[in-house]
Protein backbone atom coordinates (compact mmCIF):
# COMPACT_ATOMS: atom_id res chain seq x y z
CA UNK A 1 0.00 0.00 0.00
CA UNK A 2 2.81 2.56 0.82
CA UNK A 3 5.00 1.51 -1.90
CA UNK A 4 1.76 2.18 -4.69
CA UNK A 5 0.73 5.33 -3.57
CA UNK A 6 4.35 7.03 -3.44
CA UNK A 7 5.12 5.81 -6.96
CA UNK A 8 1.18 7.20 -7.67
CA UNK A 9 0.56 10.46 -5.72
CA UNK A 10 3.72 11.92 -5.08
CA UNK A 11 4.99 14.92 -6.89
CA UNK A 12 7.31 15.46 -10.10
CA UNK A 13 10.16 16.96 -7.24
CA UNK A 14 9.69 14.90 -4.17
CA UNK A 15 10.56 12.30 -7.34
CA UNK A 16 14.42 14.05 -7.94
CA UNK A 17 16.69 11.93 -6.59
CA UNK A 18 19.81 13.40 -4.55
CA UNK A 19 23.26 11.50 -4.09
CA UNK A 20 23.97 11.83 -0.21
CA UNK A 21 27.81 10.27 0.38
CA UNK A 22 28.29 8.26 3.71
CA UNK A 23 31.51 8.76 6.02
CA UNK A 24 31.98 5.28 4.70
CA UNK A 25 32.33 6.63 1.37
CA UNK A 26 29.34 4.97 -0.43
CA UNK A 27 26.34 6.72 -2.29
CA UNK A 28 23.21 6.45 -1.37
CA UNK A 29 20.44 7.50 -3.93
CA UNK A 30 17.14 8.94 -2.10
CA UNK A 31 14.16 10.60 -3.33
CA UNK A 32 14.86 14.62 -2.88
CA UNK A 33 12.35 15.43 -0.21
CA UNK A 34 13.64 12.91 2.02
CA UNK A 35 16.91 13.95 1.83
CA UNK A 36 15.60 17.65 2.54
CA UNK A 37 14.45 16.25 6.19
CA UNK A 38 17.78 15.65 6.93
CA UNK A 39 19.16 19.10 8.26
CA UNK A 40 22.78 19.05 7.00
CA UNK A 41 21.43 18.13 3.39
CA UNK A 42 18.64 20.85 3.33
CA UNK A 43 21.12 23.40 3.96
CA UNK A 44 24.22 21.97 1.44
CA UNK A 45 20.83 21.98 -1.11
CA UNK A 46 20.25 25.15 -0.51
CA UNK A 47 23.44 26.42 -1.07
CA UNK A 48 23.70 24.37 -3.77
CA UNK A 49 20.23 25.76 -5.63
CA UNK A 50 21.46 27.24 -8.37
CA UNK A 51 22.65 23.76 -9.96
CA UNK A 52 20.62 22.92 -12.84
CA UNK A 53 20.52 19.37 -12.41
CA UNK A 54 19.74 17.76 -9.08
CA UNK A 55 20.91 14.50 -10.04
CA UNK A 56 24.63 15.99 -10.01
CA UNK A 57 24.41 16.74 -6.73
CA UNK A 58 26.65 14.84 -4.34
CA UNK A 59 25.24 16.03 -0.67
CA UNK A 60 28.90 14.88 2.04
CA UNK A 61 27.27 13.11 4.84
CA UNK A 62 30.81 12.97 7.00
CA UNK A 63 29.37 11.49 10.28
CA UNK A 64 26.65 8.74 9.15
CA UNK A 65 27.51 5.61 8.12
CA UNK A 66 26.00 3.85 5.34
CA UNK A 67 24.46 1.12 7.25
CA UNK A 68 22.98 4.06 9.55
CA UNK A 69 21.76 5.84 6.69
CA UNK A 70 19.86 2.62 4.90
CA UNK A 71 18.01 1.95 7.92
CA UNK A 72 16.75 5.64 8.47
CA UNK A 73 16.06 6.45 4.46
CA UNK A 74 13.08 3.86 4.86
CA UNK A 75 11.98 4.87 8.04
CA UNK A 76 11.97 8.77 7.03
CA UNK A 77 10.45 7.39 4.00
CA UNK A 78 7.17 5.79 5.35
CA UNK A 79 7.29 8.52 7.67
CA UNK A 80 6.41 11.12 6.05
CA UNK A 81 4.24 9.10 3.52
CA UNK A 82 2.52 8.72 7.26
CA UNK A 83 2.25 12.45 8.34
CA UNK A 84 1.44 13.51 4.62
CA UNK A 85 -2.18 11.55 4.99
CA UNK A 86 -4.30 12.73 7.55
CA UNK A 87 -3.71 9.85 9.70
CA UNK A 88 -4.44 9.36 13.56
CA UNK A 89 -1.29 9.72 15.84
CA UNK A 90 -1.50 6.22 16.81
CA UNK A 91 -0.81 4.95 13.73
CA UNK A 92 1.83 6.96 13.86
CA UNK A 93 3.00 5.82 16.95
CA UNK A 94 2.74 2.27 16.12
CA UNK A 95 4.61 2.62 13.32
CA UNK A 96 7.68 4.05 15.58
CA UNK A 97 7.13 0.84 17.86
CA UNK A 98 7.48 -1.48 15.52
CA UNK A 99 10.62 0.32 13.63
CA UNK A 100 12.10 0.51 17.34
CA UNK A 101 11.57 -2.79 18.48
CA UNK A 102 13.85 -4.89 17.34
CA UNK A 103 16.75 -2.11 17.06
CA UNK A 104 19.81 -3.67 19.46
CA UNK A 105 21.17 -1.46 21.67
CA UNK A 106 24.12 -0.21 19.65
CA UNK A 107 21.88 0.49 16.64
CA UNK A 108 19.82 2.32 19.27
CA UNK A 109 22.74 4.59 19.91
CA UNK A 110 24.12 5.22 16.35
CA UNK A 111 20.67 5.90 15.07
CA UNK A 112 20.76 8.19 18.26
CA UNK A 113 23.74 10.22 17.29
CA UNK A 114 22.66 10.05 13.56
CA UNK A 115 19.29 11.65 14.49
CA UNK A 116 20.93 14.49 16.15
CA UNK A 117 23.39 15.14 13.65
CA UNK A 118 20.74 14.84 10.52
CA UNK A 119 18.17 17.07 12.80
CA UNK A 120 15.32 14.12 12.06
CA UNK A 121 13.53 15.61 15.82
CA UNK A 122 11.10 13.35 15.70
CA UNK A 123 13.29 10.44 15.31
CA UNK A 124 15.56 11.60 17.98
CA UNK A 125 12.17 11.71 20.38
CA UNK A 126 11.06 8.51 19.77
CA UNK A 127 14.58 6.60 20.23
CA UNK A 128 14.71 9.26 23.75
CA UNK A 129 11.91 7.11 25.00
CA UNK A 130 12.78 3.79 23.52
CA UNK A 131 16.30 4.13 25.54
CA UNK A 132 14.51 5.95 28.78
CA UNK A 133 12.16 2.55 28.83
CA UNK A 134 14.18 -0.10 28.63
CA UNK A 135 16.73 1.48 31.62
CA UNK A 136 13.82 2.48 33.36
CA UNK A 137 13.44 0.56 36.72
CA UNK A 138 16.91 -0.97 36.41
CA UNK A 139 19.46 -1.39 38.50
CA UNK A 140 22.74 1.03 38.35
CA UNK A 141 24.90 -1.69 37.54
CA UNK A 142 22.32 -2.22 34.87
CA UNK A 143 22.01 1.10 33.76
CA UNK A 144 25.86 1.07 33.58
CA UNK A 145 26.33 -2.53 31.78
CA UNK A 146 23.46 -1.08 29.20
CA UNK A 147 24.58 2.00 28.15
CA UNK A 148 28.76 0.75 28.37
CA UNK A 149 29.40 3.38 31.06
CA UNK A 150 32.58 2.82 32.56
CA UNK A 151 31.63 4.13 36.80
CA UNK A 152 33.84 6.62 37.46
CA UNK A 153 33.38 6.71 41.28
CA UNK A 154 35.46 5.78 43.94
CA UNK A 155 33.64 3.12 46.43
CA UNK A 156 33.51 5.42 48.74
CA UNK A 157 31.71 8.24 46.80
CA UNK A 158 29.19 5.24 45.04
CA UNK A 159 28.49 4.53 48.72
CA UNK A 160 27.99 7.86 50.02
CA UNK A 161 25.64 9.12 47.21
CA UNK A 162 23.28 5.65 47.77
CA UNK A 163 23.41 6.42 51.45
CA UNK A 164 21.93 9.97 50.31
CA UNK A 165 19.12 8.55 49.30
CA UNK A 166 18.49 4.86 50.32
CA UNK A 167 14.70 4.28 49.07
CA UNK A 168 15.99 5.29 45.58
CA UNK A 169 17.98 1.80 45.33
CA UNK A 170 14.77 -0.39 46.51
CA UNK A 171 12.42 -2.54 44.45
CA UNK A 172 14.44 -1.82 41.11
CA UNK A 173 14.36 -4.45 38.55
CA UNK A 174 17.79 -6.54 39.15
CA UNK A 175 18.12 -8.37 35.33
CA UNK B 1 21.97 -10.29 38.42
CA UNK B 2 22.83 -11.31 34.63
CA UNK B 3 25.14 -9.50 32.83
CA UNK B 4 25.34 -9.82 29.18
CA UNK B 5 28.21 -11.90 28.14
CA UNK B 6 28.42 -9.67 24.40
CA UNK B 7 29.37 -6.57 26.85
CA UNK B 8 33.05 -6.18 26.30
CA UNK B 9 33.41 -6.36 22.58
CA UNK B 10 30.83 -3.46 22.37
CA UNK B 11 32.43 -1.90 19.60
CA UNK B 12 31.51 1.73 19.95
CA UNK B 13 30.64 3.49 23.36
CA UNK B 14 27.83 5.55 22.00
CA UNK B 15 26.63 7.29 25.25
CA UNK B 16 29.90 9.14 25.71
CA UNK B 17 29.42 10.54 22.49
CA UNK B 18 26.23 12.19 23.03
CA UNK B 19 26.33 15.68 24.12
CA UNK B 20 25.02 17.14 27.31
CA UNK B 21 21.79 18.17 25.45
CA UNK B 22 21.25 14.70 23.96
CA UNK B 23 21.86 12.78 26.83
CA UNK B 24 19.13 15.11 29.55
CA UNK B 25 16.65 14.50 26.74
CA UNK B 26 16.76 10.47 27.77
CA UNK B 27 17.23 11.14 31.71
CA UNK B 28 14.25 13.27 31.75
CA UNK B 29 11.84 10.91 30.56
CA UNK B 30 12.95 8.95 33.49
CA UNK B 31 10.53 9.25 36.52
CA UNK B 32 11.93 11.26 39.00
CA UNK B 33 13.04 8.48 41.83
CA UNK B 34 14.84 6.59 38.57
CA UNK B 35 16.52 10.00 38.08
CA UNK B 36 18.04 9.98 41.25
CA UNK B 37 19.10 6.62 41.53
CA UNK B 38 21.02 7.18 38.36
CA UNK B 39 22.87 9.59 39.95
CA UNK B 40 24.95 6.72 41.09
CA UNK B 41 25.55 5.81 37.55
CA UNK B 42 28.73 7.85 36.68
CA UNK B 43 29.70 11.22 37.68
CA UNK B 44 28.64 13.06 34.55
CA UNK B 45 25.53 11.60 35.02
CA UNK B 46 25.15 12.77 38.85
CA UNK B 47 26.85 16.34 37.91
CA UNK B 48 23.69 16.50 35.18
CA UNK B 49 21.03 15.23 37.54
CA UNK B 50 21.81 16.93 40.50
CA UNK B 51 21.69 20.53 38.19
CA UNK B 52 19.34 22.68 39.88
CA UNK B 53 17.26 23.16 36.77
CA UNK B 54 17.31 19.08 35.90
CA UNK B 55 13.99 19.36 38.16
CA UNK B 56 12.26 21.57 36.39
CA UNK B 57 12.94 21.03 33.12
CA UNK B 58 11.63 16.67 33.94
CA UNK B 59 8.54 18.17 35.31
CA UNK B 60 7.93 20.04 32.10
CA UNK B 61 8.69 17.61 29.81
CA UNK B 62 6.30 15.10 31.69
CA UNK B 63 3.84 18.04 31.63
CA UNK B 64 3.89 18.43 27.49
CA UNK B 65 3.73 14.63 27.34
CA UNK B 66 0.65 14.74 29.63
CA UNK B 67 -1.71 16.49 26.70
CA UNK B 68 -2.71 19.09 29.62
CA UNK B 69 -2.73 23.09 28.44
CA UNK B 70 1.02 24.59 27.93
CA UNK B 71 3.45 24.71 30.69
CA UNK B 72 5.58 26.95 29.65
CA UNK B 73 6.61 28.55 33.23
CA UNK B 74 10.09 29.21 33.29
CA UNK B 75 9.80 31.51 36.55
CA UNK B 76 9.68 29.23 38.68
CA UNK B 77 12.38 27.39 40.96
CA UNK B 78 12.42 24.28 42.74
CA UNK B 79 15.53 25.11 44.77
CA UNK B 80 14.04 28.33 46.08
CA UNK B 81 10.77 27.65 47.55
CA UNK B 82 10.08 27.86 51.13
CA UNK B 83 8.42 25.08 52.91
CA UNK B 84 4.61 24.65 52.62
CA UNK B 85 4.27 20.96 53.85
CA UNK B 86 6.37 18.39 53.90
CA UNK B 87 6.13 16.89 50.25
CA UNK B 88 4.37 19.47 48.75
CA UNK B 89 5.26 22.72 46.02
CA UNK B 90 2.32 24.48 45.17
CA UNK B 91 2.51 26.20 41.69
CA UNK B 92 0.54 28.52 40.74
CA UNK B 93 0.46 30.12 36.96
CA UNK B 94 3.70 32.61 37.29
CA UNK B 95 3.91 32.09 41.24
CA UNK B 96 6.53 30.13 42.71
CA UNK B 97 4.60 29.12 45.53
CA UNK B 98 5.68 26.66 48.15
CA UNK B 99 8.64 23.80 48.27
CA UNK B 100 10.10 21.32 50.26
CA UNK B 101 13.45 22.76 50.61
CA UNK B 102 15.26 19.18 51.87
CA UNK B 103 18.72 19.16 50.63
CA UNK B 104 17.56 16.14 48.16
CA UNK B 105 14.26 17.04 46.59
CA UNK B 106 13.47 13.70 45.66
CA UNK B 107 10.16 12.77 46.55
CA UNK B 108 7.68 15.28 46.07
CA UNK B 109 4.21 16.29 44.68
CA UNK B 110 3.48 19.80 42.87
CA UNK B 111 0.16 21.37 42.59
CA UNK B 112 0.16 23.61 39.38
CA UNK B 113 -3.03 25.66 39.19
CA UNK B 114 -3.82 26.69 35.68
CA UNK B 115 -5.01 30.34 35.63
CA UNK B 116 -6.99 30.27 32.90
CA UNK B 117 -10.40 28.05 34.21
CA UNK B 118 -12.61 27.46 31.39
CA UNK B 119 -15.49 27.89 33.88
CA UNK B 120 -15.67 30.36 36.92
CA UNK B 121 -17.53 27.85 39.00
CA UNK B 122 -14.43 24.96 38.45
CA UNK B 123 -11.61 25.37 40.16
CA UNK B 124 -8.80 22.96 38.36
CA UNK B 125 -5.72 21.48 39.73
CA UNK B 126 -2.87 19.57 38.06
CA UNK B 127 -0.65 17.57 40.65
CA UNK B 128 2.81 16.02 39.45
CA UNK B 129 3.87 13.22 41.28
CA UNK B 130 7.56 13.21 41.08
CA UNK B 131 8.16 9.38 42.32
CA UNK B 132 6.08 8.21 39.22
CA UNK B 133 6.97 11.32 36.67
CA UNK B 134 3.22 11.26 36.17
CA UNK B 135 0.25 14.06 36.71
CA UNK B 136 -3.27 13.62 37.17
CA UNK B 137 -6.13 16.18 37.69
CA UNK B 138 -8.54 17.49 40.19
CA UNK B 139 -11.34 19.65 39.84
CA UNK B 140 -13.42 21.18 42.59
CA UNK B 141 -16.64 22.72 41.85
CA UNK B 142 -17.68 25.86 43.72
CA UNK B 143 -20.92 28.09 44.28
CA UNK B 144 -18.87 31.13 44.11
CA UNK B 145 -16.98 33.20 41.42
CA UNK B 146 -13.82 32.29 41.53
CA UNK B 147 -11.58 35.03 40.16
CA UNK B 148 -9.72 33.21 37.97
CA UNK B 149 -6.83 35.85 37.16
CA UNK B 150 -5.80 37.31 40.74
CA UNK B 151 -4.09 34.43 41.85
CA UNK B 152 -1.09 36.79 41.79
CA UNK B 153 -2.59 38.99 44.88
CA UNK B 154 -2.27 37.02 48.11
CA UNK B 155 -1.48 33.90 48.16
CA UNK B 156 -0.30 31.32 51.41
CA UNK B 157 0.15 27.99 52.60
CA UNK B 158 -1.23 27.67 56.18
CA UNK B 159 -1.97 24.21 58.07
CA UNK B 160 -0.61 22.29 55.15
CA UNK B 161 -3.60 24.54 52.99
CA UNK B 162 -3.38 26.55 50.31
CA UNK B 163 -5.39 30.04 51.12
CA UNK B 164 -5.38 32.77 48.82
CA UNK B 165 -8.02 35.88 48.42
CA UNK B 166 -10.63 35.93 46.29
CA UNK B 167 -12.30 38.57 44.13
CA UNK B 168 -15.19 38.72 46.44
CA UNK B 169 -12.93 39.60 49.83
CA UNK B 170 -13.30 36.21 51.40
CA UNK B 171 -10.34 33.68 51.60
CA UNK B 172 -10.26 30.49 49.75
CA UNK B 173 -8.67 27.54 51.60
CA UNK B 174 -8.56 24.17 49.95
CA UNK B 175 -5.97 21.20 49.62
CA UNK B 176 -6.19 19.71 45.97
CA UNK B 177 -4.46 16.35 47.34
CA UNK B 178 -6.87 15.59 50.02
CA UNK B 179 -9.94 14.09 49.31
CA UNK B 180 -12.44 14.75 48.69
CA UNK B 181 -11.37 17.85 47.18
CA UNK B 182 -13.26 20.48 49.46
CA UNK B 183 -13.37 24.59 49.32
CA UNK B 184 -13.53 26.09 52.57
CA UNK B 185 -14.58 29.77 52.52
CA UNK B 186 -13.71 32.37 54.89
CA UNK B 187 -15.29 35.57 55.33
CA UNK B 188 -13.20 38.72 56.02
CA UNK B 189 -14.11 41.66 57.87
CA UNK B 190 -12.48 43.66 55.16
CA UNK B 191 -14.36 45.59 52.95
CA UNK B 192 -12.18 47.10 49.75
CA UNK B 193 -9.91 45.62 47.43
CA UNK B 194 -5.70 45.71 47.86
CA UNK B 195 -6.32 42.85 50.88
CA UNK B 196 -3.07 40.34 51.41
CA UNK B 197 -3.03 37.97 53.25
CA UNK B 198 0.28 35.96 55.40
CA UNK B 199 1.08 34.31 58.03
CA UNK B 200 2.86 35.52 61.24
CA UNK B 201 2.97 33.90 65.09
CA UNK B 202 1.50 30.49 63.34
CA UNK B 203 -1.70 32.44 62.54
CA UNK B 204 -3.58 34.25 59.54
CA UNK B 205 -2.77 37.95 59.28
CA UNK B 206 -4.35 39.85 56.57
CA UNK B 207 -3.73 43.39 55.95
CA UNK B 208 -5.81 46.37 53.74
CA UNK B 209 -4.48 49.68 52.21
CA UNK B 210 -7.12 51.57 51.71
CA UNK B 211 -7.54 55.41 51.11
CA UNK B 212 -9.25 57.71 53.35
CA UNK B 213 -11.26 59.96 51.74
CA UNK B 214 -12.61 61.73 54.83
CA UNK B 215 -8.98 62.54 55.37
CA UNK B 216 -8.01 65.81 54.68
CA UNK B 217 -4.53 64.45 52.76
CA UNK B 218 -6.80 63.33 50.48
CA UNK B 219 -4.98 64.56 47.71
CA UNK B 220 -3.09 62.61 45.16
CA UNK B 221 -0.23 60.79 48.02
CA UNK B 222 0.47 58.11 49.95
CA UNK B 223 -0.74 60.50 53.20
CA UNK B 224 -4.19 59.10 53.04
CA UNK B 225 -3.41 55.83 52.60
CA UNK B 226 -4.76 53.29 55.95
CA UNK B 227 -3.13 50.20 56.46
CA UNK B 228 -4.92 47.73 58.69
CA UNK B 229 -3.61 44.28 60.11
CA UNK B 230 -6.10 42.02 61.16
CA UNK B 231 -4.95 38.19 63.09
CA UNK B 232 -7.45 35.12 62.79
CA UNK B 233 -7.98 34.28 66.03
CA UNK B 234 -10.25 31.55 65.87
CA UNK B 235 -9.57 29.55 62.89
CA UNK B 236 -12.53 27.49 63.04
CA UNK B 237 -14.76 30.11 64.34
CA UNK B 238 -13.96 32.41 61.66
CA UNK B 239 -12.85 34.86 64.11
CA UNK B 240 -10.58 38.08 63.27
CA UNK B 241 -8.91 40.54 66.03
CA UNK B 242 -7.96 43.67 64.07
CA UNK B 243 -4.35 44.38 65.40
CA UNK B 244 -2.95 47.54 63.50
CA UNK B 245 -4.92 50.24 62.26
CA UNK B 246 -2.29 53.00 61.22
CA UNK B 247 -2.60 55.89 58.30
CA UNK B 248 0.99 56.63 56.40
CA UNK B 249 0.86 59.99 57.04
CA UNK B 250 1.47 59.04 60.79
CA UNK B 251 4.67 57.33 60.21
CA UNK B 252 8.04 58.61 60.66
CA UNK B 253 10.94 57.19 58.61
CA UNK B 254 13.66 56.40 61.13
CA UNK B 255 16.86 56.83 58.31
CA UNK B 256 16.57 60.57 56.54
CA UNK B 257 14.91 59.78 53.47
CA UNK B 258 11.15 60.85 53.36
CA UNK B 259 9.31 58.18 51.53
CA UNK B 260 5.96 59.93 51.52
CA UNK B 261 7.88 62.83 50.22
CA UNK B 262 9.47 60.35 47.20
CA UNK B 263 5.62 59.31 46.30
CA UNK B 264 4.28 62.31 46.21
CA UNK B 265 7.38 63.51 43.56
CA UNK B 266 6.64 60.56 41.81
CA UNK B 267 6.61 61.42 37.97
CA UNK B 268 3.47 59.61 37.68
CA UNK B 269 1.39 59.88 40.18
CA UNK B 270 -1.06 56.99 40.28
CA UNK B 271 -3.68 55.98 42.18
CA UNK B 272 -2.39 56.42 46.15
CA UNK B 273 -3.52 52.94 47.51
CA UNK B 274 -1.71 51.49 43.92
CA UNK B 275 1.39 53.45 44.86
CA UNK B 276 1.87 50.71 48.05
CA UNK B 277 1.74 47.65 48.34
CA UNK B 278 2.07 44.98 51.41
CA UNK B 279 4.87 42.73 49.96
CA UNK B 280 5.21 40.18 53.25
CA UNK B 281 4.39 40.06 57.19
CA UNK B 282 7.31 39.15 59.36
CA UNK B 283 6.78 35.75 59.94
CA UNK B 284 7.06 36.09 64.06
CA UNK B 285 6.86 39.98 64.50
CA UNK B 286 3.30 41.25 64.21
CA UNK B 287 3.49 44.63 64.30
CA UNK B 288 6.14 44.50 61.58
CA UNK B 289 5.07 44.64 57.78
CA UNK B 290 7.01 44.98 54.80
CA UNK B 291 5.51 47.11 52.18
CA UNK B 292 6.28 48.35 48.48
CA UNK B 293 6.82 51.67 47.52
CA UNK B 294 6.10 52.83 43.98
CA UNK B 295 6.83 49.25 42.69
CA UNK B 296 10.36 49.23 43.21
CA UNK B 297 11.21 50.21 47.39
CA UNK B 298 10.91 47.80 50.12
CA UNK B 299 10.21 49.34 53.08
CA UNK B 300 9.84 47.85 56.78
CA UNK B 301 7.10 49.22 58.76
CA UNK B 302 6.91 49.36 62.36
CA UNK B 303 3.13 49.67 63.22
CA UNK B 304 3.57 49.74 67.03
CA UNK B 305 6.44 52.14 66.83
CA UNK B 306 5.34 53.69 63.87
CA UNK B 307 8.31 53.70 62.05
CA UNK B 308 9.50 53.41 58.22
CA UNK B 309 12.53 51.97 57.49
CA UNK B 310 14.10 51.30 53.99
CA UNK B 311 15.58 48.16 53.11
CA UNK B 312 19.06 48.05 51.50
CA UNK B 313 17.66 46.21 49.04
CA UNK B 314 15.98 48.00 45.77
CA UNK B 315 14.39 46.45 43.69
CA UNK B 316 15.14 48.21 39.89
CA UNK B 317 13.80 51.03 39.31
CA UNK B 318 13.30 50.27 35.28
CA UNK B 319 12.03 46.67 36.03
CA UNK B 320 8.59 46.03 35.20
CA UNK B 321 7.10 45.68 38.76
CA UNK B 322 3.42 46.12 38.35
CA UNK B 323 2.45 42.60 38.75
CA UNK B 324 5.34 41.77 41.24
CA UNK B 325 2.49 39.76 43.41
CA UNK B 326 3.52 39.42 47.04
CA UNK B 327 3.90 35.22 46.78
CA UNK B 328 6.84 35.72 45.07
CA UNK B 329 9.09 37.09 48.22
CA UNK B 330 9.73 35.03 51.20
CA UNK B 331 10.24 36.50 54.43
CA UNK B 332 13.64 34.88 55.56
CA UNK B 333 14.44 35.54 58.99
CA UNK B 334 17.27 33.55 61.47
CA UNK B 335 15.00 31.56 63.96
CA UNK B 336 13.14 33.38 66.57
CA UNK B 337 14.84 32.59 70.07
CA UNK B 338 14.73 30.51 71.70
CA UNK B 339 16.90 28.89 69.32
CA UNK B 340 15.58 25.48 69.09
CA UNK B 341 17.54 23.35 71.08
CA UNK B 342 16.77 19.36 70.98
CA UNK B 343 16.00 18.08 74.42
CA UNK B 344 19.03 16.59 76.51
CA UNK B 345 17.89 12.80 76.94
CA UNK B 346 18.44 11.83 80.60
CA UNK B 347 19.31 9.01 81.21
CA UNK B 348 18.41 7.32 84.35
CA UNK B 349 20.48 3.84 85.42
CA UNK B 350 18.30 1.24 86.83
Amino acid sequence: MASSSSSSSCSSSSEKKITLKSSDGEALNVEKNVALEFEPAKGFLEDNSEEADDEAIVVPLPNVSAAVLSELIPYVKQRLELSAKPVQKKLIKAFDDQFTRHLSDDKLGELMLAANYLGVNYLLDVLCDVTADRIKNKSVEYVREFLGIQNDFTPEEEAELRAQCPWAFEGVDQD
Amino acid sequence: MKIRSEGGCRSRNYIDELSDDLLLLILYRLPGLLATHCKAVCKRWSSLISDPSFMQRSIRHHYHNHNHHQFDNDKYHLNFLYQYRKDVIWHLQSIPSFADVKPLLCSFKLVHIPKHSDNWYVLTADIFCYESGKWSQRRVFTRRILNSLSWSDSLVAYRGILHWVNCDQTIFACDPLKKPWRLNVIDTPADGKEISIGVCRGKLQMSQLQLDTLNPFADNSAKAVSLSVWELEDYDAGKWRLEHMVYLKDMVSVNSEDYLRMIKDARKPLDPVKMVKLLAFHPHDVDIVYLIFLKWLVVSCNLQARTLQGSRVQLSKNEDCCSLPCGNFCSIVHSWRPTPVSPLSFKHEK
